[in-house]
């Protein structure tokens, strides 16, 4: 049995489930001091399963905390980002393009270094390792107790990043160090701007885990804690005090996981139709395909592995407009107020919901209160969702080919049978607790993201040293080998490179050695 | 005219222009003409078949090929036809270009003659007499090609249609008019017609020469398949009739190849022996005629006798047919009489088909392995001379039931018979019981071999020296002369009454 | 007209529309401009008419991968250094950098050059658009030599190369980027103001200033048939992408299928980096060295490596500068230099017999 929780902005989700069965779910408010929030939730599972869930073999946490705390400018480590990449990149200094207040939040604390590498594994620079020993020494100077180090092409080389930590840690004994190879993939500003918001995070991290940890270990569950990360996978607490950023946007992961793991399908469209929004994202292998742009937190851009969601501002509070182009549905919204707003629920709003009911879609609240609106308009407005909707499943997916359509949310009525472009459409049950099962059913994983020169390698060599890294990650991450498989692999020939360079990235997952301690994403 | 498809049925192209796409198939075609150059799209007609010729063909991919559908649309031109190799992926463009201008999208596969296949494509264009001759030709090569191909009649028929490019029938002869049928002879007889329809134009005479040519290909395939069907039959049975008149009998050589076709040789055997007895007198002066009427006999007591189930092998020759049945697990006398009802349908039915035919019909016993088969080859034969004695025609007749053994029960009945049968056989019996038992059983073998050493060792399963040995010193013992031939019956009937 | 910080987005919308799907993502080279002129104050844009006729212009580009300069970041001194082996070469003064090619990233870097170097860009580039050779430049129609070329590192390694003519320091150039890393600054065509006058492409980037400001408030289609003369191609989902490399370069075809008005019909693009030949059910449409620039819902332009299934996307093309369309620009441009065997069809004309 294993317990998935999702602390979210408002709600905690708690859901025990053994195997492939969901025995019991509960639904808490989120609170300020996270430790009791959890509490309460796990309390609640405890009195609905009726059964002692001390028993379980592992907690999965997804949380928003460190999402948020970004977001918010709140409690953020003074961090000194270093750079290794003298004399290349001088023009743009790590923090260039980041909102001024965030900036200025962490201290604006920037050191460039020589080193680096090119992108078939040369050096730009030597590493002058007394240069990192002075940048270490002004950083004690200041006080600073976290340091981001990034370098260029270290997905490449990874050598200097993690020779510069060993001459800041021996400089600064105790200091925490973010490595950039470690967090995010080629393109040097992203990758580096992940790295600083981890480092930033670091002393959040301690406070946060630490609760997390109280917390389950107050309902007396001794059982192995993990937490999510964006990729769908999960790390150790341990991991995640080192690596909190991981955690970014683990929510609409965990929720499309959630939702396609309860549809029993893994290479689906997963739409999300709440109040005002609806996100629809696309799963390959039971995986989220990744945004392959990048992806802004709280300003600031990364290239974390991201799921690529799609919002539109259409949900069930969507308001219903009628102009001279016709209708419009959206983005205006009732939003959780529907209850009171709708027309069905004796409200004086004409909102999307009304219209599913006046068009027999659902029965809720009262359908009496629909009666007397015009058909055509009904008719017209139902279908101008569905043709949006469709149109927005049509987007996520990367061909013509038909695929299932999962559908989840409190506004999932608002989708007909029969939409266009999905081969069938599924509405699982216990959606509602989706963030909380897609943590549950977690497994851990291993990623490379490389540069081959197919002029030195074959082909197949360089497929097949990449993948074999990827496993390696996952198998060092915890994952039982036996369970080890390759679920994602690009290979992006990069024009205007000599030599037939590709760009190979690999992802492989197995399932979580449960009761096995340590589990850390290489 | 005619429409892509009926092109793509052309006989001469052998199928080596096929549909890229299923779209415009059923368009018309008006004339065909070869490209050699991408840029000439100007020239052909509407309605025509383009042929891009090697080097355009190579040339018409990606863009090239959207910008060619689409001014061959603009031409109305009726289907394009490429030189390539099967195409893995098509381009969205160009299914929907091809579909939006309703045009034919084709392939030729590369090392097609250009030439001869653009003279096949206008001949089939120019239509009336010079189309269905071209047509009528066609029909006739494929009915040439028949025999080598191997097709049944209802085959041939739908390969002929095809290429006819219109109905032919295979059957009774339509009802309506316009209909023009010729008969299919089956063993003489008329069968099934084939028929297609006539337009009462001087093309009908092409229409019933070439029916006529098929009716006659089709009824030698016909009896070509039924005698293909009895190959495998004819092998077994001249085998087997080998097997049963050879002397001296029985090499290993023969019995291998036997067991080789399948023959359950070391099984338990029963022979009926069927004797046509007055096929010259139903055919009279035509021996033609009475062997074919012998094999059609053969050919429907083995249908028949194969309709009662078990393992039927025949043998024989001319007027004598030999139905085999065999058991590969050991089978009692009393199958004998299963094997005698089967024998009575035989009979039944082939007097059914020649109704004056008149068959005598002997029965074997039940004897094991390839000895055991000419000794029920012999029985059987036996069975019929006795029948013959007493006039009993066109019915089975047993081995026992010839009285045989009813015979020598009465005389061996007779005290003076069993005297002299002890008298006779006294020196052996003095040998013991064991012994002497041996000793008549090997004696009976051997004269029941009609003095074979080398069958009775096989029949004992001894070696051919020590049954030589042995009669020898039997022969001594009972001082009688294997050379008389009555002494020797004598000494037959006696180890036969002594097995009583 | 003065590019300040609040320009840069203009000109980088602007740019990426004039790139017609080649250029690269502009992003990189916005942060980098934003930052020079951050450090160092506004760039002045000048016409060749304010310059003396005497004055050193040094068009300025990168070469190399998108992919590595996303990681090896410049230094930011490439353009100073550069700067300083012409003068001592020629031995007058640099009056002032200039964008070699109008598209993404590289037209963006030249702003961040020019405010490091502190000297103003003169108000023209080489191709009115974006090609990927460095010999596709209209002073090459006009006889210019593209030399010297110089081409630095952000180690300090410089190269100068003497070619006798463009497409040798191509070819020469190329290698000596990968020796580099595979990512390199140099330039190209240095000339006076005089020569230059005749010679580039005049005014662009004003003008993509001032397409990539409207383009920010109005309907993107109205905004480019009134500024450039663009011509509306369809409008429709990206329904197919198809991608090969060779010779280093990617390649592709797309497929865009119509709605709204447009529905039923397909168009078909072929790019190489650049769009090349636009073919709408079978007809050409567009084709090099017209612009063709695929725009997405909100106005921006989608460079060819961005091109994925399900995108909305308008397309639109717009005529090239004049100096292509002579013989010898054909000859240097045109589809048939590209491998198309197509002849070229002014695309206002296309549009008019459509019409």
């Amino acid at each position: 049995m294993r317990i998935g929780i999702d602390v979210g902005g408002t709600n905690t989700d708690a859901v025990l489930m053994d195997g492939r069965r969901v025995l019991a779910e509960h639904k808490t408010p989120t609170t300020p001091d996270v430790t009791s929030g959890i509490v309460a939730a796990l309390k609640g599972l405890r009195g609905k399963a009726g059964l002692g869930i001390e028993d379980v073999s592992g907690v999965m946490i997804g949380t928003t905390h460190f999402t948020n705390a970004v977001v918010e400018r709140r409690r953020l480590t003074p961090t000194a980002a270093v750079r290794l990449g003298l004399p290349a990149t001088a023009a743009l200094p790590p923090m260039t393009d980041w909102p001024a207040d965030l900036r200025h939040a962490l201290g604006e604390h920037v050191f460039l270094c020589h080193g680096g590498f090119e992108f078939d594994g040369r050096r730009i620079a030597p590493l002058d390792e007394d240069e990192v020993r002075r940048v270490a020494e002004r950083i004690g100077a200041l006080g600073i107790r976290s340091v981001a180090i990034s370098s260029v092409f270290s997905p490449v080389n990874a050598e200097m990043e993690i020779r510069a930590a060993e001459i800041v840690t021996e400089t600064l004994p105790g200091v925490a160090v973010s490595l950039s190879h470690q967090i995010g993939r080629v393109g040097l500003l992203e990758r580096e701007n992940a790295t600083i918001l981890n480092a930033c995070l670091r002393d959040l991290a301690e406070g946060i885990t630490d609760a997390l940890e109280a917390a389950v270990r107050r309902v007396g569950i001794e059982a192995p804690l993990y937490i999510s990360q964006n990729d769908g996978t999960l790390m150790s607490v341990d991991y995640c005090r080192r690596y909190p950023v991981a955690t970014f946007t683990s929510g609409p992961t965990n929720s499309m996981r959630g939702a396609a793991f309860l549809s029993g399908e893994t290479d689906c469209v997963v739409v999300d139709v709440g109040g005002t929004t609806t996100d629809v994202g696309a799963l390959a292998h039971g995986f989220p395909r990744e945004a392959s742009l990048a992806v802004e937190v709280g300003g600031v851009r990364t290239n974390f592995r991201m799921p690529d969601v799609l919002s539109v501002g259409l949900g069930g509070g969507s308001l219903v407009e009628r102009s001279q182009d016709g209708l419009e549905i959206g983005p205006w919204s009732v939003g959780y107020r529907i209850t009171e707003r709708a027309l069905i629920f004796g409200g004086d709003a004409l909102t999307a919901t009304d219209l599913a009911v006046a068009a027999g879609l659902a029965e809720i609240g009262d359908p009496e209160r629909v009666r007397g609106l015009d058909r055509d308009l009904v008719e017209a407005g139902v279908g101008l969702i569905q043709e949006r909707l469709a149109e927005l499943v049509d987007r996520v997916k990367t061909s013509a080919e038909p695929l299932p359509v999962v559908i989840v949310g409190g506004g999932s009525i608002l989708v007909k049978e029969g939409l266009p472009g999905a081969s069938r459409v599924v509405k699982p049950d216990h959606f509602a607790v989706a963030n909380a099962i897609g943590a549950a059913i977690a497994q851990v994983g291993g990623e490379t993201d490389r540069i081959f020169s197919l002029a030195e390698l074959p082909r197949e060599q360089a497929l097949e040293a990449a993948q074999r890294e990827a496993v390696d990650k996952a198998v060092a991450a915890g994952a039982d080998p036996e369970s080890v498989q390759v679920v994602d692999m690009e290979e992006v020939p990069l024009a205007y490179l000599p030599s037939n360079a590709v760009r190979i990235r690999v992802k492989a997952v197995g399932d979580l050695r449960l009761g096995v301690a340590g589990a850390a994403r290489a | 005219m005619a429409t892509v498809a009926e092109l793509l049925r052309i006989p001469r192209l052998g199928g080596a222009m096929e549909p890229v796409l299923p779209v415009a198939l059923d368009r018309q075609v008006e004339s065909v003409a070869v490209l050699e150059d991408l840029h000439a799209l100007n020239t052909p007609p509407p309605g025509s078949l383009v042929i891009l010729a090697r080097t355009a063909s190579r040339e018409a991919v990606g863009y090239r090929l959207d910008v060619l559908l689409r001014q061959a649309s603009a031409r109305d031109v009726a289907a394009l036809a490429l030189v390539r190799e099967p195409l893995p992926r098509l381009h969205r463009t160009v299914a929907e270009l091809a579909q939006r201008g309703n045009l034919a999208l084709l392939r030729i596969a590369p090392g097609t003659g250009l030439a001869d296949a653009v003279i096949a494509i206008q001949q089939e264009l120019a239509g009336g007499v010079n189309r269905l001759l071209d047509r009528a030709r066609a029909c006739l090569s494929l009915i040439d090609e028949a025999e080598r191909l191997q097709l049944g009649p209802p085959a041939l028929v739908e390969r002929v249609a095809e290429a006819l490019g219109d109905e032919v029938r295979l059957g009774p002869i339509p009802a309506g008019r316009g209909w023009l049928s010729a008969p299919i002879l089956i063993d003489g007889e008329p069968g099934p017609w084939v028929s297609t329809r006539g337009d009462g134009t001087d093309a009908d005479t092409v229409r019933r020469l070439l029916l006529h040519r098929l009716a006659s290909a089709a009824e030698r395939l016909e009896s070509a398949r039924q005698r293909a069907a009895d190959v495998p039959v004819q092998t077994r049975a001249e085998l087997l009739t080998e097997l049963l008149i050879r002397e001296p009998p029985a090499s290993r050589d023969l019995v291998h190849r036997a067991r080789q076709l399948d023959i359950p040789i070391d099984g338990w055997h029963v022979v009926v022996r069927l004797e046509l007895e007055n096929l010259a007198e139903l055919r009279p002066d035509d021996e033609m005629g009475a062997f074919n009427l012998a094999q059609l006999a053969t050919r429907v007591a083995m249908e028949s006798a194969r309709s009662t189930g078990g393992t039927w092998n025949r043998a024989g020759t001319g007027s004598t047919v030999l139905l085999i049945r065999s058991w590969q697990t050991e089978a009692g006398p009393e199958l004998q009489g299963e094997v005698a009802k089967a024998a009575e349908l035989v009979i039944g039915r082939v007097r059914a088909r020649i109704p004056r035919l008149s068959i005598r019909c002997g029965i074997g016993g039940v004897h094991v392995g390839s000895v055991g088969l000419r000794t029920s080859a012999l029985e059987a034969r036996a069975a019929i001379a006795a029948a013959l004695t007493v006039g009993r025609r066109n019915v089975a007749v047993r081995f026992d039931s010839t009285g045989l053994r009813r015979v020598l029960l009465q005389w061996y009945a007779l005290d003076d018979a069993r005297d002299s049968v002890a008298r006779l056989l006294e020196p052996l019996d003095r040998l013991g019981e064991r012994r002497s038992r041996e000793a008549i059983r090997t004696l009976r073998a051997y004269l029941d071999a009609h003095l074979s050493l080398s069958r009775a060792a096989e029949v004992l399963e001894l070696h051919r020296n020590t049954v030589a040995y042995r009669i020898q010193r039997i022969f001594e013992l009972l001082e009688v002369d294997p050379d008389d031939p009555e002494q020797c019956l004598m000494l037959q009937l006696a180890c036969r009454a002594r097995e009583l | 007209m003065t590019l300040g910080e609040p320009d840069l987005e203009a000109l980088a919308r602007g740019c990426a529309v004039f790139g017609g799907g080649g250029g690269g993502d502009p992003t990189l080279g916005y942060v980098m401009a934003r930052e020079a002129i951050r450090r160092n104050g506004p760039v002045p844009v000048v016409d060749l008419d304010e310059l003396p006729d005497d004055g050193l212009i040094l068009p300025v580009a990168m070469v190399g991968a998108p992919t590595v300069i996303e990681e090896k970041i410049p230094n930011g001194s490439e353009g100073e250094r550069i700067q300083a082996v012409y003068e001592r070469h020629f031995g007058r003064p640099v009056v002032a950098f200039a964008v070699a090619e109008l598209g993404g990233v590289e037209g963006m870097l030249p702003v961040a050059w020019a405010a490091h170097a502190r000297l103003p860009l003169a108000d023209c580039d080489l191709m009115g658009r974006a090609f990927p050779e460095i010999h596709m430049c209209t002073p090459n129609l006009h006889g210019l030599p593209i030399g010297p070329v110089v081409v630095t590192d952000e180690r300090g390694n410089i190269a100068t190369f003497t070619s006798i003519d463009a497409a040798w320091a191509e070819r020469l150039v190329r290698p000596t980027c990968t020796a580099m890393g595979s990512c390199a600054s140099l330039a190209i065509y240095p000339m006076t103001a005089a020569r230059a006058r005749g010679a580039v492409v005049r005014g662009s980037l004003t003008r993509a200033v001032q397409v990539g400001r409207l383009l920010e408030a109005g309907d993107p289609v109205a905004v480019l048939e009134a500024e450039v003369g663009a011509v509306r191609l369809i409008e429709g989902k990206v329904a197919d992408v198809e991608r090969w490399t060779t010779q280093g370069f990617a390649r592709g075809s797309a497929v865009i299928e119509g709605f709204g008005d447009d529905a039923g019909r397909l168009l078909r693009l072929e790019f190489q980096n650049e769009n090349l030949v636009a073919l709408l059910d079978g007809e050409v449409v567009a084709s090099v060295p017209d612009v063709i620039t695929v725009l997405d819902h909100g106005g921006g332009a989608v460079v060819s490596e961005r091109l994925r299934y399900g995108q909305r996307v308008t397309v639109i093309s717009f005529p090239c500068h004049p100096a292509w369309r002579t013989a010898t620009g054909l000859g240097l441009v045109g589809p048939r230099a590209w491998g198309y065997d197509l002849d070229y069809v002014p695309v206002e004309r296309i549009h008019a017999a459509r019409a």
